[in-house]
């Protein structure tokens, strides 16, 4: 205990928020993709052809049914894999950015899954009249569905982007850097894995925490138009 | 569950897999104006991560000795890249060809099918356990929990010399050392070097005898024969200098 | 305009729609009048293609309507208003943005030439003043209003109107049939299900009574009033005048 102050100096919390930064951008950037993918997912599933509505569910289920970590390192190993039988040359993807993919098509499953979800909370009624004014599905979707359908999805997203922050620190398994990773390198160089284990633990803590306030106050506001 | 991503993956990679005759050692290279080193750095002082996220450590700056001399050999200026990565995936990228060497306190395992390089280092696999514990030889750790590496040859040593003992190969080293300070294992099995840190930090006990000598070895895929071959010449002359008993000083290995 | 012959529609057991035939000649306003259950919302629903027919057909101007085909579809509901009952307006859209939204969108007109079309029809309606107001800040007469005048801003040739007045309170109602009044004095031709008696009787030039999936009565507002055929419809009538 009495190496508590030594291992959490200012200089190593520093570098405890930066890995910190890196698991946020890769939290947002796995919530905006994933959002992405997720809406595309959502009105496949959503849609009269049976084919797009077979891709859309394939892609969810083995998504949802299977656990991340083997996503991620999957992704890892069978991309480059696959790029060297085809082109025989190397291909080395940051593994970043490799995570972010894979988080992102992870989170993508998921947030299809919100999103169906708000796009049913929305009143038949606006259909009809989408219909009735001849716009086409996707025009209708994109126009008139989806803004509303927005308002509901906050809550969840935020939920979603939560699980992401905390999810992020699995891409230092496959060789990326991030707050877990920071703390663990603090740990090896102190010998003392706990400290720095609690400090990020602190911090992951209050990063969720100002999350769910920001998100709070977003919800309000989007309400008010109501 | 990381065995069967490598089952699947590797399966996928021998699919249609051509090798053609390597005529140089630079034909079995991933990339041909690097090596690409895998090594785990959570394992001071062969390999670690400082406070500014770069690699350092015995394991690193000898590979990078080793290199000058290759490339001097070779009329080569071939650069060393580390890829950074979790221990059990390292057998992964040099069997799927993504790395070319693997240096990470790797020593020679029968059951590991890959080409072993030549010593580089000895080494010996010692017990770890807490400063107030009863162990106090290798007998007294009959039915015990042990943490240890996951296919590491620390872990055989254990099945073949305590087959009572409960092994624990969750986690890596630094979370196995909060654990034995916790009481949640009862010792922890580790190179030599690295346990001697942990005693001097942490206050634990190293047994006096330790389970196995070791030899430290890099290892490449097993059909990359040349470059063992300019591996084993750089790793004999490096062994050689003063440079080497230099770096082994230092990081007390 | 429009014919429907033999059509009929079926939910589960029940025949919502029952062989029934109907014409609207141009510049007619046919008021459908009955008890609910009637079907007359139904009528309606798959006169726009909201619902599909399970026998007979619907003929528009002279034509058979094939509802499996999209683009003819379209075609067709570009020549139809629809106003609901629930007015269905898009809430996150100002009056101006819902009514600009389906010509600009869908008939890819010119957006200053529809704006104009747009200011003008609110002026129509007395609602100019609301014109860059958002939905959850009108009553429910103005909403039906703006409803209204949406569907005429694609310039239709016939409007259907499901029940327009049923969800308004009692002293709104009156501003909604005035514009409905004023639009079948214009001659525009109009498909009315509709429990306002009263309006009936002014402004239609036909009604229909409507009894369990079938037309039981047609006549002249003053002929179907004042001298009622069939029993059904005089035991209606006595419930509701």
């Amino acid at each position: 205990m009495s190496r508590f102050f030594e291992i959490l100096s200012y200089d190593n919390i520093v570098f405890l928020l930066k890995g910190a930064g890196i698991s946020l951008i890769v939290a947002i950037f796995s919530l905006l993709l994933g959002l992405l993918i997720g809406t595309i997912a959502a009105s496949f599933r959503l849609s009269r052809s049976r084919l797009l509505q077979l891709i859309a569910k394939v892609y969810i289920e083995i998504i949802r049914g299977t656990p991340m970590l083997l996503q991620l390192t999957f992704m890892r190993f069978a991309v480059p894999a696959l790029y060297q039988q085809i082109t025989h040359s190397y291909l080395r993807v940051d593994p970043l950015i490799l995570g972010i993919i894979a988080i992102s098509v992870n989170s993508g499953a998921y947030v299809a899954e919100l999103i169906r979800g708000a796009i049913n909370a929305v009143d038949k009624g606006q259909w009809e009249a989408s219909t009735s004014l001849n716009l086409s599905y996707y025009q209708t979707l994109r126009l008139i569905i989806l803004p509303q359908a927005f308002k509901y999805l906050v809550p969840s997203l935020t939920s979603e982007l939560i699980m992401l922050v905390k999810d992020s620190s699995l891409i230092s398994a496959i060789g990326a850097v991030e707050l877990m990773h920071h703390a663990k390198i603090l740990g090896v160089n102190y010998y003392d894995y706990t400290t720095p284990l609690l400090g990020a633990g602190v911090i992951y803590f209050l990063i969720t925490l100002i999350i769910s306030k920001l998100s709070s106050k977003l919800e309000s506001r989007l309400l008010a138009n109501d | 569950m990381k065995k069967i991503i490598v089952l699947v993956v590797v399966m996928l990679a021998l699919v249609g897999c051509k090798s053609q005759p390597a005529t140089s050692f630079l034909d079995e290279l991933v990339d041909k104006n690097q090596i690409i080193m895998a090594t785990s750095p959570d394992y001071p002082p062969f390999e670690s991560k400082d406070t500014n996220n770069q690699i350092v450590g015995f394991d690193i700056e000898m590979m990078e000795e080793v290199m000058r001399i290759l490339n001097s050999n070779n009329n080569t200026d071939l650069k060393l890249v580390l890829e950074p990565m979790d221990f059990e995936l390292i057998l992964t990228a040099i069997n799927m060809k993504q790395a070319d060497v693997g240096v990470s306190a790797f020593t020679y395992d029968k059951d590991r099918q890959v080409g072993f390089s030549e010593t580089y280092v000895v080494s010996r696999q010692v017990v770890i356990v807490a400063a107030n514990s009863d162990i106090k030889t290798i007998a007294d750790l009959d039915g015990k929990k042990i943490a240890v590496g996951m296919g590491t040859t620390g872990e055989s040593a254990i099945e073949d010399q305590i087959p009572t003992a409960v092994i624990d190969n969750t986690g890596d080293y630094p979370l196995r050392f909060e654990a034995l300070e916790q009481g949640l294992v009862d010792a922890v099995v580790c190179d030599e070097a690295v346990g001697d840190n942990y005693v001097a930090n942490r206050g634990f006990v190293k047994l006096a005898t330790a389970l196995i000598d070791e030899e430290m070895k890099a290892i490449v895929h097993s059909d990359h024969s040349l470059l063992l071959v300019e591996l084993n010449k750089a790793i004999a002359e490096f062994i050689a200098t003063d440079k080497y008993f230099e770096l082994k000083e230092k990081w007390g290995v | 305009m429009i014919k429907l012959v033999d059509v009929s529609k079926v939910y589960s057991d029940t025949k919502a729609l029952d062989h029934l035939s109907l014409e609207v000649k141009p510049n007619e306003v046919v008021c459908i009048v009955g008890p609910s259950g009637s079907g007359k919302s139904t009528l309606l629903r798959l006169v726009n293609g909201l619902e599909l027919i399970d026998g007979g057909a619907i003929y528009f101007k002279g034509q058979a309507i094939d509802y499996h085909n999209s683009k003819l579809m379209a075609e067709v509901r570009n020549q139809m208003g629809f106003v609901f009952q629930n007015f269905n307006l898009f809430p996150h859209l100002s009056v101006l943005e819902n009514l600009m939204l389906a010509p600009t969108q869908v008939l890819k007109e010119d957006p200053k030439v529809v704006k104009e079309r747009a200011i003008s029809l609110l002026k129509q309606v007395g609602l100019l003043d609301k014109i860059d107001a958002y939905p959850n800040k009108l009553s429910g007469g103005q909403k039906q209003r703006v409803a209204i005048v949406r569907a005429l801003c694609l310039r239709p040739e016939v409007m259907l109107f499901d029940e327009p007045t049923s969800a308004l309170d009692p002293e709104m109602v009156k501003e909604v049939l005035d514009v409905m009044k004023d639009l079948a004095q214009q001659g525009l031709t109009m498909l009315i299900v509709t429990h306002e008696m009263k309006f009936a009787q002014e402004a239609a030039s036909r009604v229909v009574f409507m009894d369990q999936g079938q037309i039981v009565e047609e006549n002249t507002p003053k002929q179907f009033f004042s001298n009622p055929q069939s029993d059904r419809l005089k035991e209606f009538l006595s419930k509701v005048l």
